[in-house]
């Protein structure tokens, strides 16, 4: 009855990779254990697409992106360092990955128009509180404010400010000091402050004027 | 949790360059209150990028689980960047080193051998390579083919004779 015992051999082996460390599914992968990669996207599918998808904006784009992360995970399994952090690396590939498919993107599109005439159209002129934007909206809304950053610094602000890593995970995935981090994030931070009060002051500063409850 | 003092909180955050104790908590809150968003925007209105798009929890883990496997599978039957892809230079050399060996060489016999031949040396080591392309057509002799040899960034079309022995 060779086949119920390979089931059964399967499903031992998926029960040990799934009670497993990161570093030993990674581990696993140098073995060419295909189930400790199945266990490896169960796990990260869904904290790298939220990751690309804010870097992204685009949910497809950003599934691709995760695919080929992971794709790249595998084909460069041999290359794992055990001192590294898996977390970092894993991260490091998807970002990379990612911001690449910004510049090809970039690179096709032509400056588009602030993100302001097409929000007050779908809000009829009426500002809305920041409480009631929609995930989309405030998703154009960064997207045009992020035209001042540099890649670091969007990616440190995304990392750091919106994902909430740790500073030293965010040197490590852009692969510089922790230092750079905070000046990379300081900066951002006086931009998008600047010209968030500036384009949309609406949502920016309603109880300076009187308005918060 | 009652709500924060936000405009202290992030004062507290800017001045120390770091999160301050109880930060994470009063993010958790600002999530669900909506009374918090006005004074927490205004004290800081980065904090309205905590609404970018999120995925739906759950539903993408298997389909990307199959994304994965089949471009995998893919990439493996296309011969592309896969374990075999470091053969295709030396390969495709070796190949067009053996055209070049065998057109100077001796005439190759003329008459069918009763027996298979002997592979020459080189198109041994090439056989496992050249066994997995589709071969275009047959010429006269059944030793003699055309084959398509198609990777990423590389193809060629090979006439192949095995009866050459260089």
């Amino acid at each position: 009855m060779a086949t119920p015992q390979l089931v059964y051999s399967q499903r031992q082996q998926r029960c040990r990779w799934g009670e497993a460390s990161d570093r030993d599914l990674l581990e696993g992968l140098r073995g060419d254990d295909e189930l400790a990669l199945d266990e490896l996207i169960r796990r990260k599918t869904q904290p790298l697409l939220q990751v690309v998808l804010r870097i992204l904006g685009d949910l497809e784009e950003s599934r691709d992106v995760v695919q080929t992360a992971f794709l790249r995970l595998w084909e460069n399994r041999g290359r794992f360092d055990p001192r590294w952090s898996p977390n970092t690396w894993i991260y490091r590939i998807a970002t990379n990955l990612a911001i690449d498919q910004l510049r090809s993107r970039r690179s096709r599109e032509r400056q588009h128009e602030p993100y302001r005439h097409h929000l007050h159209q779908v809000t009829g002129g009426v500002a809305r509180s920041a409480g009631e934007l929609q995930a989309r909206e405030v998703r154009a809304i960064f997207e045009e404010l992020a035209q001042e950053l540099s890649e670091k610094q969007r990616l440190a602000f995304l990392l750091r400010e919106v994902e909430g890593l740790p500073s030293s995970e965010v040197a490590a995935i852009l692969d510089c000091r922790e230092s750079t981090v905070r000046n990379h994030l300081f900066n951002a931070r006086k931009v998008l402050q600047r010209e968030i009060r500036r384009r949309y002051p609406e949502y920016a500063g309603a109880a300076r004027h009187g308005e918060a409850g | 949790m009652s709500c924060p003092d936000w405009p202290a909180l992030v004062a507290l955050r800017e001045g120390a360059g770091e999160d301050p104790a109880g930060w994470g908590e009063a993010l958790d809150h600002l999530d669900r209150c909506g009374a918090c968003w006005q004074t927490a925007s205004a004290a800081d209105p980065l904090l309205l990028f905590r609404r970018l798009p999120t995925p739906a929890a759950g539903e993408e883990v298997e389909p990307m689980r199959q994304r994965v496997h089949t471009l995998r599978r893919s990439r493996r039957l296309g011969g592309g960047r896969g374990a075999r892809g470091w053969l295709r230079w030396p390969a495709a050399a070796a190949v067009l080193a053996l055209f070049a060996v065998g057109g100077h060489g001796p005439t190759p016999q003329q008459t069918p051998p009763t027996a298979a031949p002997r592979l020459p040396s080189t198109l041994a080591l090439l056989t496992a390579e050249l066994a997995a392309q589709p071969v275009l057509e047959h010429l006269e002799h059944p030793y003699e083919q055309v084959l398509q040899w198609s990777e990423d960034d590389l193809s060629l079309v090979l006439v192949v004779d095995a009866r050459l022995d260089v």
